[in-house]
């Protein structure tokens, strides 16, 4: 039985172990590489329809629902053109995506770099490690589960905020720790997940056993709304529900008193934003910054030094877009309604146009810094 | 934790490695007892079937306390297993000091009592005001319901009847009562079995706790591949069929008649790798910690005879019912009327052991008349001619098969409720009836059918069980060599996962 020569029978135990883990890896990686991308709602219908048409675009929109249903391409593009800067642009919002996920569906936009690509408005948001506990066995958080995003994930975790003097420091610091390490884990569980292709044969066996065929993705185009550019309305009431509105008004309230803090997060957030602005300019593109119109306490900002270099469109200054904040253009404290995402697009359209004009766009683009 | 999460590997492989590090028996059972009690805490916290149950329980404990926060659903379910494991071990101990008959019994009935009382009042209570309430109501006299909310302890039908087992073993001079209160605490709470069975003997296990286990004794290959047939038979299967049987059993009657027994079919198909491959998982986890447990399956779908299906299914409590109800009844030294009672209430007994409603109930009756009819039978065909038997011998698996079919209408047709009122909908008669309009008097003419792909996988999958139950594919994999299984081992989990759906729906016998 055994065909081992006698320095192996020794380790045979490692040996054995380290071959089912060989074999394993190279059975998922296999499965893996046959696999298409999994059918997500609204991310698969996106990334098909930038893979088709790469070369159409030269303006994206990345970012979570308050690109999503934010900003509409056909109108921006109107306005753009107006304002003689003629645009193709389509919006790759997902409501729900944040970094690292955003990171990643980029780096699978850009798999085939779109030739015509000039701008790339990106959402700024820092790193939550919380997935939620709706979300955990969903293919939705598991499809962005690559390497690069768990050590990014892993960073995050293990970066705890600067230690005050207070006398429940460690008691905190701990705490911390311990939730960061919870919700790591059940990232690490996802990255598994991903890389074995974890129920991803499911939808085969549903396929074979049940009688109806689920419609393509190309075919829901009801997810790319109108001219296939990516926006669609949210779907929700258009006025704001009492309980909302009650939250809203305090937040307003509070945010009058006083404004968001311009919040620089952790470093792992900076850097991944910063990668994703380095793969942006290795394309030849601009990317342009996009705090969105919230009532948030703190907004995440790029660092200083960054924000020199690149345009920083902030939209949570209340004083400066009051149109922005009106009950009749929300839905909550953070999304504006289908009418706000109409006033949301022409002030976005506005104050990019004035920021290329005062800095004489198009600039020759600063080179990536070589560690990112 | 159920055995098919990742979570469950990592706390595994920390529970193996320390487990065989340890050098003392003592030490070993002590941290088998901690990790025994953590499994259960995940489960309770929160439910096997929510996603709270990832959450790490003393972390969940602390935090409600300190934060003032209400504490997780079922916090009190260990204080019932240890509750259990004390009054157990104090009986073991009143029956063994007991110096006349009289004591020995004294003790023996709070065993039961306690046992039974808190098992009845947990399982029920509740079900039995209903049963009151419905029959008042049948009678004309209305009242208002009064219920209590009551959760049902994790694997209380399980750990009672193993305590059970235990006193009533002692009582009859089996096995001496335990000195050492920790042994019975690991036997009762032994993390593989505790949630879902096999429901262990005292007189099998507690000999094993004794003796420090030998690593040399475990032979890891078969472990690793009763696991792996395990997990196939749960996530690749059971969950796979889940959603056809889910969709048939909701709206029997909008299906036609080849839909309406791929549905039952495939509800047999579920229910069987579901349990085994939970009781394949357990006893491969067992014994590689050094501990063997009982076998609770034997292809009980190629029974010949519904006496032969019981030897065969769910071993472990059919055996249970066997020596500790029937016989205790009396068995089969009376009458033959007395022996079909017995027969009768053992297997009423067993079905209502299974839940709390009266579609259990039927399934145990039905299957305690096909053991009284099958009795008869043998009664009055043993001198028949070979001819007889040999045609009888064809026909007899499809017909206990499809008595079997029947008989699992009534245990998976359980009443439908409304998510938010909970109101009752539809009730498990109505859906068994319509189920059974279908397979028994042929009559379904629904709009909607299932794929034939669903016959072909049916058929696929029944050919490998037949080959497995002629052991044809016994023992290939244990000639190959060590590197070659490991390879195939690790292929094999890969391909596995790839079938696993992304959400698992818990054991069904852990309801019980």
């Amino acid at each position: 039985m055994n065909c081992f020569p006698r320095i192996f029978r020794v380790f045979r135990g490692g040996f054995c172990l380290l071959l089912f883990a060989i074999a394993f890896c190279i059975v998922c990686a296999l499965i893996g590489k046959a696999l298409p991308f999994p059918e997500i709602p609204i991310v698969s219908q996106k990334l098909l329809q930038m893979e088709e048409r790469h070369d159409d675009y030269d303006t994206l929109f990345i970012g979570s629902s308050r690109i999503h249903y934010q900003v509409i391409p056909t109108l921006f593009d109107r306005l753009a053109a107006e304002q003689g800067f003629p645009t193709r642009s389509f919006n790759a919002g997902v409501a729900g995506m944040r970094p690292p996920e955003d990171g990643y569906f980029l780096d699978r936009i850009l798999q085939k770099p779109p030739k015509n690509l000039r701008w790339v408005f990106i959402e700024l948001a820092s790193i939550r490690l919380n997935v939620g506990e709706e979300k955990k066995q969903t293919m939705r958080a598991q499809y962005w589960h690559d390497w690069p995003r768990l050590t990014m994930l892993w960073r995050r975790a293990t970066t705890l905020k600067p230690v005050s003097k207070k006398k429940d420091t460690w008691k905190r610091a701990a705490k911390e720790l311990a939730e960061s390490m919870g919700e790591f884990l059940d990232h690490l569980e996802l990255f598994v997940r991903h890389q074995t292709n974890f129920g991803r044969g499911t939808i085969l066996t549903s396929r074979l056993l049940s009688k109806a065929r689920p419609a393509k993705p190309r075919r829901l185009v009801g997810a790319l709304g109108e001219n296939f550019a990516g926006w669609i309305p949210t779907g929700r009431p258009e006025e704001m529900i009492p309980e909302n509105r009650a939250t809203y008004d305090q937040e307003l309230a509070e945010r009058r008193a006083q404004p968001a803090v311009r919040d620089l997060a952790d470093p792992v957030s900076q850097q991944a934003l910063e990668t994703m602005i380095a793969k942006v300019e290795r394309l030849g593109a601009t990317a342009i910054l996009v705090v969105p119109p919230t009532t948030n306490k703190r907004n995440f900002f790029p660092r200083p030094e960054r924000e020199q270099r690149s345009i920083v469109l902030d939209f949570g200054e209340l004083d400066r877009h009051p149109e922005l904040f009106t009950h009749e253009n929300r839905l909550d404290s953070d999304h504006v309604n289908t009418a706000g995402a109409h006033v949301f697009t022409r002030i976005l359209v506005q104050r990019w146009v004035e920021e290329l004009r005062a800095r004489r766009h198009p600039e020759p683009h600063v080179p990536a810094p070589a560690a990112l | 934790m159920l055995f098919v999460q990742f979570r469950f590997l990592v706390f595994f492989l920390i529970v193996f490695a320390i487990h065989w590090m340890l050098r003392g028996n003592t030490a070993r059972k002590i941290w088998l007892l901690i990790c025994s009690h953590f499994f259960y805490a995940c489960l309770f916290l929160g439910g096997p079937d929510s996603a709270a149950s990832d959450a790490f329980p003393p972390w969940t404990f602390y935090t409600a306390l300190t934060e003032g926060r209400p504490l997780p659903t079922g916090w009190w379910f260990p204080f019932v297993l240890w509750g259990s494991t004390i009054m157990d071990y104090v009986v073991g101990l009143g029956i063994g000091n007991a110096n006349n008959d009289g004591r020995r019994k004294a003790w023996l009935f709070v065993s039961l009592a306690v046992n039974l009382g808190v098992l009845a009042f947990f399982k029920y209570f509740n079900w039995g005001i209903d049963s009151v309430y419905a029959a008042l109501d049948w009678f004309g006299l209305h009242t208002s319901k009064w219920t209590l909310a009551i959760f049902l302890p994790y694997g209380i039908s399980f750990y009672t009847f193993q305590s059970m087992s235990y006193s009533i073993d002692v009582y009859r001079r089996r096995m001496e009562p335990v000195r050492s209160f920790l042994d019975l605490a690991f036997f009762i709470s032994f993390f593989p079995q505790l949630v879902a069975g096999p429901i262990v003997r005292a007189m099998t296990f507690l000999p094993q706790v004794s003796v420090k286990r030998v690593w040399a004794n475990v032979n890891v290959r078969a472990c690793l591949a009763l696991f792996f047939i395990g997990f196939v038979k749960k996530a690749c299967i059971s969950e796979n069929v889940a959603p056809i049987v889910d969709a048939y059993f909701a709206s029997p009657g909008r299906y036609d008649l080849y839909s309406s027994f791929i549905g039952v079919i495939f509800y047999a198909v579920q229910i069987y790798c579901d349990f085994s491959g939970y009781t394949d998982m357990a006893i491969a986890c067992s014994r590689l910690l050094g501990y063997e447990l009982t076998l609770n399956f034997d292809f009980p779908y190629f029974s010949r005879n519904i006496t032969e299906f019981w030897r065969k299914w769910h071993i472990s409590l059919s055996t249970w019912l066997r020596d500790y109800l029937y016989i205790s009844l009396g068995g089969n030294r009376g009458s033959k009327l007395f022996t079909y009672r017995n027969l009768m209430i053992t297997m009423l007994l067993g079905g209502l052991w299974h839940g709390a409603s009266w579609t259990f109930v039927i399934w145990g009756g039905m299957h305690g008349l096909a053991l009284v009819v099958h009795r008869e039978w043998q009664r009055l065909t043993e001198n028949a001619g070979a001819t007889f038997h040999k045609v009888m011998s064809w026909i007899a698996v499809p017909l206990t098969f499809y008595w079997i079919l029947i008989t699992w209408v009534f245990f998976r047709a359980q009443n439908v409720y409304d998510e938010k009122t909970r109101e009752l909908k539809t009730s498990g008669f109505a859906i068994a009836r319509e189920v059974l309009d279908a397979i028994c008097l042929f009559d379904s003419h629904g709009p909607r059918s299932f794929s034939l792909s669903c016959l072909w996988l049916l058929m696929g999958l029944a050919v490998i069980h037949y080959a497995n139950s002629r052991r044809w594919l016994a023992n290939w994999w244990q000639r190959i060599p060590d590197w070659a299984f490991s390879a195939l081992l690790g292929a094999g989990f890969a391909a596995a996962l790839f079938f696993v759906p992304a959400k698992y729906k818990p054991f069904i016998y852990f309801q019980f």
